[in-house]
């Protein structure tokens, strides 16, 4: 009987530790998937239309990304939302950054978006969840959130996210 | 040339190892010609290779041979010699080698000691060799050190800057020492369980409890010491899981050494000695798991690989199996009717043990529970530092108690009402202090106080324990003192001292984080701490940022402190070295953040703490070791 108990225990200590193994303990879901979108304020970037609440409400897919010049791995993604934003419409939120190295910044390496807003008390990040840049979310179109990409989305996200959007049409 | 050296050595390992595996499991040797080799030859060999193959590592990384992945990936050439050495540590690889050669070590050490029982020594020998042939086959299946890239890299991409540091350095082979030294105390009792009739093995097992606890105890106090100036977030312990996973088997092996004690002593409880023996190495096996596997979230993480964590699991799972299965065969040989007496020296050790595993259990559970509730309620949680502290107070407080009438009750059975009478002067003594404590912290947390004032009858009682062999009349002789009781005094010391520093670093820590402009002072405790700006100085193999503080007390200068933020490879790794004025009171103790970008006037982050009574913990963590060492030495010079 003992030893039965020994088993049952030692199994039950294998699983718990397997089920562990497949888990990777850094992802932090966010508590916003499957809700609709939290509301925000931008301001506007001079010679770029405003991204405002309605956008979002549209029925469409949408992408939002947030990014700000002054982060490095933003830079590395450009290229791949210069790529996403020829099939799907991104809009941009800039996280506490300065006007004018916005500018600069979407001049140099080419914008992809449709619309950007200022975030520039970081309040709509909160809202949003955001803990690090950059941030990326898709909105369905009754705008509900459905996925989120932490970190630089690399060609291989790409592949991914174009996968998911083509499963929700 | 020299990597496959190496690890022709390391594969040497493994096939000699196996040799005692296959002879663990066909215990008929009749069909074996192997019996010719004998399995002290064997753990001379392994050891001899397993020190060549390490060494080909050392060698390598010495030499900057990027061609290893290993080292291309954890060294670089502009780093110090003794960095590049504790590079060889410093990654999954090499430190699971390093593991490796402390085992075969601890099995040599014990192949050349004299033991009387030869089917102990020989069992003991072929299940430490089999341990080894299980952990050389883990390397070279899922960790092999001597791995090479192609196309070699011209540059290394440098060691983890946090870890080049010299408390680091030695931390991890301390540690080590401290966790594998049980797997020799796992294979003695398991050797005794396989015996079928009973046999006297708890006087072999003793030195070996003593001197790997003294080894764990050096390597965790280190760690933490280590994470106390470098991380620069102002304390000494943060339950990260790891740091848990170390203290698991430290507490199992606390218990084991005051068991150990009775068992030898009175020939009972040795099937609990058993028990504790075997759980403490499967905890230690337990912490490399949750560290190696990556499945819980902490600071030394290091990258997630599923083959390894599912490997060690096995490992794990087999070596509970072994130990536990024979635990429950042959335990019963070991039991005994004695009946334990609550007031007596054996009761209080019991006690002591029940409230150690305890708080082994409540911390095992802590640490595994996020685990568990991520897989069966997809719910992501951490427990924190509020359910440690919270549930580390109420534990504490009785077993401090025990420790301190413990060793001041007689074996065998005792009078409550006669020990009061007997000691009569501790009782007044107890009770001055406590009125003199609570009068100086008057107004303080009410826990602090009560801390402060169980540590310090610790304390006292500890040195009422070797007066009692100085003689007054006629005239004053301090006649010997068995080292016995100096062990055991040193040692209840060390954790009356470390309980005040914990409990003053933690309870009472003064904090001050702002914004300081250029000569403007701030006041903590009794300090002045004036900012004198920020230099910017060039290190060996980074660029740091030197803030200079001065440090006045009543106007007098005292001390100028200089925290640092070193910027590693160009500014892409940034640490904390935080500038620490130590007194016995408590630690002046900064740390530099960024400049204040957005005021026009010059300003830093700065964050001021005052500590108080840390560096007790350090000396209280040394008089544990010291009291480990010379209970160590005492058995075995017996």
């Amino acid at each position: 009987m003992k030893y039965v108990i020994l088993i049952i225990c030692l199994f039950g200590i294998s699983f718990v530790f397997i089920q562990g193994l497949k888990k990777d303990p850094t992802i932090i879901p966010s508590n916003l998937i499957s809700r609709k979108f939290p509301e925000f304020q931008l301001k506007p970037l001079k010679n770029y239309d405003l991204l405002s609440q309605k956008d979002l409400q549209k029925k469409e897919i949408k992408i939002v990304n947030f990014f700000a010049s002054w982060c490095p791995p933003c830079k590395v993604e450009h290229p791949q939302l210069i790529e996403l934003s020829k099939s799907f419409n991104l809009y941009g939120i800039a996280k506490k950054d300065k006007p004018q190295q916005l500018l600069t910044w979407l001049e140099e390496l080419g914008n992809p978006f449709k619309k950007v807003g200022l975030d520039n008390e970081g309040m709509v990040s909160i809202e949003w969840g955001v803990y690090g840049l950059p941030e990326t979310f898709i909105v369905d179109d009754s705008g509900v959130i459905i996925y989120k990409h932490i970190g630089p989305v690399m060609k291989k996200d790409v592949i991914e996210i174009k996968s998911l959007i083509k499963k929700l049409k | 040339m020299v990597a496959e050296i190496g690890l022709l050595f390391l594969i040497l390992t493994f096939v000699v190892s196996s040799i005692s595996t296959v002879k663990l499991i066909i215990q008929d040797t009749k069909y074996l010609s192997l019996t010719e080799i004998s399995d002290t030859k064997i753990s001379l060999l392994i050891f001899l290779f397993s020190l060549f193959s390490f060494s080909c590592l050392t060698y390598s990384f010495i030499n900057s041979d990027f061609s290893l992945d290993i080292i291309s990936k954890n060294s670089n050439s502009q780093l110090p010699l003794i960095y590049k050495i504790t590079g060889v540590w410093g990654n999954h690889e090499g430190s699971i080698l390093l593991w490796l050669l402390v085992m075969t070590f601890f099995g040599f050490l014990f192949s050349i000691s004299n033991i009387q029982n030869q089917e102990l020594y020989n069992k003991t020998l072929m299940i430490q060799n089999s341990l080894i042939f299980l952990f050389s086959s883990f390397i070279i299946f899922t960790s092999n050190p001597f791995v090479r890239t192609f196309p070699p890299s011209i540059e290394g991409s440098d060691l983890n800057p946090l870890l080049q540091d010299p408390g680091l350095a030695i931390h991890p082979p301390m540690l080590y020492l401290g966790y594998v030294g049980f797997s020799i105390v796992y294979s003695i009792s398991l050797a005794a369980l396989m015996i079928p009739k009973k046999i006297n093995f708890v006087g072999i097992l003793k030195p070996w409890v003593f001197i790997s606890w003294v080894f764990l105890t050096a390597g965790i106090g280190l760690g933490s010491w280590w994470a106390y100036y470098e991380l620069g977030w102002g304390g000494f312990w943060f339950w990260d899981p790891v740091e848990n996973a170390s203290l698991l088997p430290w507490l199992t092996a606390s218990a084991l050494i005051h068991t150990v004690i009775i068992s030898s002593k009175k020939d009972i409880l040795i099937n609990w000695t058993l028990l504790l023996s075997i759980v403490t190495f499967l905890l230690s096996l337990l912490g490399t798991f949750l560290v190696r596997s990556g499945v819980l979230v902490s600071v030394h993480a290091f990258a997630n690989d599923p083959t390894r964590g599912i490997f060690i699991l096995i490992m794990l799972i087999l070596i509970s199996f072994i130990g536990l299965f024979f635990f429950l065969k042959s335990s019963k040989l070991y039991s005994s009717d004695y009946n334990i007496k609550f007031i007596s020296r054996e009761g209080a050790i019991s006690l002591n043990n029940i409230f150690l595993i305890s708080l082994t259990f409540t911390i095992l559970v802590g640490t595994i529970y996020p685990l568990v509730s991520s897989i069966f309620f997809s719910s992501k949680l951490s427990v924190g530092a509020p359910f440690f502290n919270s549930i580390l107070t109420p534990v504490m407080i009785p077993m401090t108690l025990g420790m301190i009438i413990g060793p001041l009750l007689r074996w065998g059975s005792d009078d409550l009402g006669k020990l009061l009478v007997r000691l009569k002067t501790l009782l007044i003594l107890f009770i001055l202090t406590s009125m003199i404590l609570w009068y100086l912290n008057f107004g303080g947390p009410i826990l602090s106080i009560i801390f402060f004032i169980f540590s310090s009858w610790i304390i006292i009682s500890s040195i009422f324990e070797l007066g009692k062999f100085i003689t007054f009349k006629p005239s004053i002789t301090i006649n010997r003192i068995p080292s016995k009781s100096i062990s055991q005094s040193l040692s209840h010391i060390g954790i009356g001292l470390l309980i005040i520093g914990a409990t003053g670093s933690s309870l009472l820590k003064e904090e001050k984080i702002q914004f300081q402009e250029i000569d403007k002072n701030i006041q903590i405790n009794k300090f002045d701490v004036q900012f004198k700006g920020v230099e910017i100085i060039e290190g060996p193999n980074y660029l740091s940022q030197t803030g200079v503080f001065d440090v006045f007390q009543d106007d007098t200068f005292i001390t100028r402190m200089k925290p640092e933020k070193r910027f590693y490879n160009i500014g892409q790794q940034v640490t904390t070295e935080a500038a620490i004025y130590s007194t016995t009171l408590g630690d002046l103790y900064i740390a530099i953040g960024d400049k204040n970008k957005s005021d026009s006037s010059v300003s830093w982050t700065t964050r001021i703490w005052f500590n108080p009574y840390t560096i007790w913990i350090w000396i209280g963590v040394l008089f544990l070791v010291v009291g480990g060492c010379i209970s160590f030495f005492r058995v075995i010079t017996i």
